[in-house]
């Protein structure tokens, strides 16, 4: 069988930065040379040429940042270059993130033309006054609008919403949820707010101006999401992440069950593997500037390059896995070199946080384990 | 290093003046023995570094001396006659209150050294009364006169009151500036009194104290009384019959100063192949190995401890460490004793005997710093004698150990002397300390506004954070001493803490019954604050017997879960798993409960 890869290419702008966001996101204090960043791009890709030659690409994801704002035609030649080395077909999932803006929905359509067939679009919110209080510039109308658009070029949408926003009770999110379901979009990501080191946010919160939900009424929001999406006919397939059967994103899947993938671009983490060796560890330079630098001078911007250890590949297996609705497959596990401790899982399974499929192949959180998966995670990995 | 055929002085008896330096923590005894040292030529300007005796960087870095050290000074007097001066520098410290003991017993006098600023302290006066109680000339001396605070009068005053001693001589000096050491120097020449012995008679010399050295082995401190201990000579220690080659002889000057014999009235010290100091033990008489019918100098003592706690290391791991840095200080330090134990929660470790609790906090730091082991130390126990109804005692040092209730007659503790001297306006609350922790006055006195109090307690009670406790309340301005008085019955039980049901044994404790209720809560609570919650609820109680006299629950976790876990966070999230399996493996699982160092050490530290 041919082995799979998947390829993630960060655009590391935004026009501006939203006070929760802790990703490697900078506004650019001038215009960005578009035509530079792609030859950076290329060069990163070629340098890890022999990862990707001939082999079969499930995915590839625009990540950001706000990658919308590249030209598409930067898009389409990034697209050209990569098959080249490798086989891009039809079903290779081709996502890239978006933000609502009356700029980037015009584009929608000579996106969808280089080949990306997912949109996955930053909403947020269907709240005016939340929006702005999330930095957003978009409005809830305006998000709208995207989103019927964008159901137009492209095979399917996903949406991302913030919830459990400070104020915001039971009733309100059922509302807003419920809303955003019924723009039928084929995938959403809903993300409980986390207030993130070294972010405005996390300023306002330490100096008490914002609060928010506490232990019980988040629990009670995080169940009632899965409540009013399983009405909808959208399955939990990870913690936060819903989908119409067959939707569910390929990408994401790829990093939740350790597959290999390429990260090109500032920042990012690749975990790729050679014919017959072992899988490892790279991860890219952060600064977008020293990033583009050390390209030039060394033809990538590699600053953490290591094989993992079994027990390293054991443990993100647990840390990704578990997140699934698929959960963890003991024999993969096993092949790993891993062996989990079974008393612990029946103890966990008897207090009703674990389940055990059919099969016995796999365990997996259950709706009460989910909300204390981390929890779960640092006891398997005893 | 130069050798010589004796000391310049040998065998005139009547140029030899033996003294200690007694005074309270930071009152310049230290500071003064190095103004000695340089004022008389002992070492040059550039060879001083602040408190040459103290050699342990701990020692210089709390101001206390742990071992005793001794320096033989020559000093030309204004008569133009030389004197060899021998100081002897004693721990301070009521823990080694045997040591000091012995340290003025090789000597015919003391200098007492008082602040003249801050005055007697508690300290000072249990090591005054041990000088007089080795028959010693006292001297007097004022120190820090030149600090504006100083009130030499004031002190003089307070001298005479509360020990006793004619003040009308005092000297007053700076060792700081060498103000009045002059002065100081020809008084010892006056007024202390030389040394006594007979060179034609018997060897017999005082066993002072001894030390691993790495370059000489273990060296031995010794005073001689008659006789002579000479190279090459074979001597034997009465308290064991042992006997020894002497090697190499020699004083300190600071430095080291090679000699072929050590007379009568002579303090310096030997090396002769001897193993472990453990063999050497303080207070021992030192004789020729052909020597019959030589009778024993008096008091001495085997070293006890009184004090036992566990000694774990928090990471299991380290335990072949902590097995070395205890045998290693243990090669330093007889008074120390250990045993191998396994503790359910903490896995392998030692029990381990101390003198007091100055001497088991000085312990648990050298590991921690000369040999980078983190401790976990289970909470300090004294010595109980359990009488049992078949009419055996056993000495008990674990609360484990205890037997069942039914099989206790009575159950014995140890009381102190405990004396604490303390400004007026804090007296009230230092009261009420002494009251909770079951103490019985036996004394109170005023000297000027501060008050001397006498006080019989448990020393159990004082063992936890009774001197923390009293530093607190007093802002610091309390002193404190004590000394082990004897065994009384009490209705004493043991406590068990237990957490999800389960009894954890580092955790059990032999309290009055009166107090067991308190203290059982206190800790329960900090546990509760202490143990991070888990996927299920923890009871968590403390019980006498069957019977619970405390209870708390940890409620389970009910939300942890990260909301984004893409391809960018996989390495973080791994690293995460990483420290907390680490941090896993510091804590100790009990049953299904895992439970952090720091909670052990916490609730032991409880504030009572």
């Amino acid at each position: 069988m041919m082995s799979e890869l998947s390829i993630y290419i960060h655009w590391p702008y935004c026009l501006s930065k939203c006070p929760y966001c802790d990703f490697n996101s900078h506004v650019a204090d001038k215009k960005i040379d578009q035509e530079e960043f792609l030859e950076l791009i290329k060069t990163e890709i070629d340098y890890h040429s022999k990862y990707i030659d001939n082999k079969k690409i499930s995915s590839i994801f625009f990540g950001g940042g706000t990658p919308s704002l590249m030209d598409p035609s930067i898009i389409e030649r990034i697209l050209t270059h990569l098959s080249g080395l490798c086989n891009i077909e039809n079903d290779t999932e081709i996502t890239m993130e978006a933000n609502p803006t009356s700029v980037e929905l015009q584009k929608f359509r000579d996106y969808s033309n280089t080949g990306i067939n997912r949109i996955s679009i930053g909403v947020q919110s269907l709240d005016n006054d939340d929006l702005k209080n999330l930095g957003r510039t978009h409005t809830a109308e305006l998000a709208i609008e995207a989103i019927g658009i964008a159901q137009k070029y492209f095979e399917s949408v996903s949406i991302d919403l913030i919830y459990a926003r400070p104020g915001q009770n039971e009733k309100a999110w059922k509302l807003e949820l419920e809303r955003a379901l019924s723009l039928q979009t084929q995938h959403l990501s809903l993300y409980q707010l986390t207030i993130e080191p070294n972010t405005i946010y996390e300023k306002l919160y330490k100096s008490g101006k914002i609060n928010l939900p506490n232990e019980s009424l988040s629990n009670e929001l995080y169940q009632i999401t899965e409540e009013i999406c399983h009405k909808f006919s959208l399955k939990k397939y990870e913690i936060s992440n819903f989908s119409k059967r067959g939707f569910e994103c390929k990408h994401n899947l790829n990093y939740w069950s350790c597959g290999e993938w390429i990260g090109i671009g500032p920042g990012a983490h690749s975990r790729v593997r050679e014919k017959n060796k072992k899988r490892r560890s790279l991860i890219n330079e952060y600064d977008p500037y020293n990033w583009g630098q050390r390209i030039r001078n060394y033809g990538h911007s590699m600053i953490e390059n290591s094989v993992l250890t079994d027990e390293e590949n054991q443990d993100e297996y647990i840390v990704m896995s578990m997140r699934t609705r698929a959960g963890l497959n003991i024999n993969k596990f096993e092949k790993l070199g891993g062996k989990l401790n079974m008393d612990n899982i029946n103890l966990l399974i008897s207090n009703g946080y674990l389940s055990r499929s059919k099969t016995e192949e796999n365990i997996k959180v259950t709706k009460k384990g989910s909300l204390v998966c981390d929890s779960i995670i640092s006891s398997l990995a005893d | 290093m130069d050798s010589q055929k004796s000391s310049d002085n040998m065998h005139n008896l009547s140029k030899i003046r033996n003294f200690s330096i007694i005074a309270h923590i930071d009152h310049g005894k230290s500071t003064l023995a190095d103004r000695l040292i340089q004022i008389t030529g002992g070492l040059e300007q550039r060879e001083m570094k602040d408190q040459v005796l103290d050699s342990m960087e701990l020692e210089r870095e709390r101001g206390i001396t742990i071992k005793a050290q001794s320096v033989s000074l020559k000093y030309k007097s204004n008569k133009n006659e030389e004197f060899t001066l021998n100081i002897i520098d004693t721990p301070g410290h009521v823990d080694f209150a045997y040591e000091v003991n012995r340290s003025l017993a090789a000597c015919e006098g003391s200098i007492l050294v008082v602040d003249a600023s801050q005055g007697v302290e508690a300290q000072t006066l249990a090591n005054v009364y041990q000088s007089i109680a080795n028959n010693h000339e006292i001297l007097v001396v004022l120190n820090k006169v030149d600090l504006p605070a100083a009130d030499p009068e004031r002190v003089k005053a307070q001298i005479e009151d509360v020990i006793g001693l004619d003040t009308s001589d005092a000297i007053e000096i700076s060792a700081k500036t060498g103000f009045g050491i002059n002065d100081l120097l020809e008084k010892v020449t006056e007024k202390l009194p030389p040394p006594s012995g007979d060179v034609s008679q018997t060897t017999k010399a005082l066993l002072v104290d001894s030390w691993y050295d790495t370059y000489l082995g273990v060296v031995v401190l010794v005073r001689v009384y008659d006789g002579s201990i000479k190279k090459g000579q074979k001597i034997k220690l009465l308290s064991n019959a042992a006997t020894y080659q002497i090697e190499r002889i020699g004083v300190f000057q600071p430095k080291q100063k090679m000699l072929d014999e050590l007379g009568p009235g002579e303090i310096g010290f030997f090396t002769a192949s001897i193993k472990q100091v453990s063999d050497m033990r303080v207070g021992d008489t030192i004789t020729d190995a052909k020597a019959q019918d030589i009778a024993a100098l008096d008091g001495f003592k085997p070293s006890q401890p009184v004090v036992f706690c566990g000694l774990y290391p928090q990471d299991t791991s380290d335990f072949e460490g902590l097995r070395d840095a205890i045998e290693k200080l243990s090669l330093n330090d007889a008074s120390f004793q250990y045993e191998k134990e396994t503790s359910a929660a903490l896995g392998l470790g030692y029990r381990c005997g101390f003198l007091g609790l100055l001497h088991l906090e000085i312990i648990c730091e050298r590991i921690d710093r000369e040999y980078n082991i983190d401790l976990v130390t289970t909470a300090p126990s004294v010595i109980y004698k359990v009488h049992t109804t078949d009419s055996n005692v056993i000495e008990l040092h674990n609360p484990v150990d205890l037997p069942p209730q039914e099989r206790i007659a009575k159950i014995e503790e140890p009381w102190i002397d405990a004396s604490i001297i303390v400004p007026e306006e804090y007296l009230g609350a230092i009261l009420k300390l002494c009251e909770e922790r079951r103490g019985v006055q036996k004394e109170l006195n005023f000297s000027g506004n501060r008050a001397v109090i006498t006080y019989q307690i448990p020393l159990n009670e004082v063992v936890f954070d009774f001197y923390d406790k009293l530093k607190s309340i007093s802002k610091g301005y309390a002193s404190f001493d004590y000394s082990i008085a004897n065994y009384d019955a009490s209705d004493l039980v043991k406590m068990q803490i237990l957490v999800n049901e389960e009894s954890v044994d580092a955790l059990a404790m032999i309290v009055h019954r009166s107090v067991a209720e308190n203290r059982g809560r206190i800790i329960i609570e900090k546990l509760k604050d202490l143990i991070p919650r888990h996927l299920f609820k923890i009871p968590l109680q403390a019980a006498i017997g069957g019977k619970v006299i405390a209870r708390e629950t940890i409620s389970a976790v009910r939300k942890d879960v990260t909301a984004k876990c893409y391809g960018g966070d996989v390495t973080r999230k791994r690293k995460l798993l990483e420290k907390q399996k680490k941090g896993k493996k510091k804590m100790r699982k009990y049953g299904k409960v895992e439970i952090p160092q720091e909670a052990f050490i916490a609730a032991l530290k409880a504030d009572y």
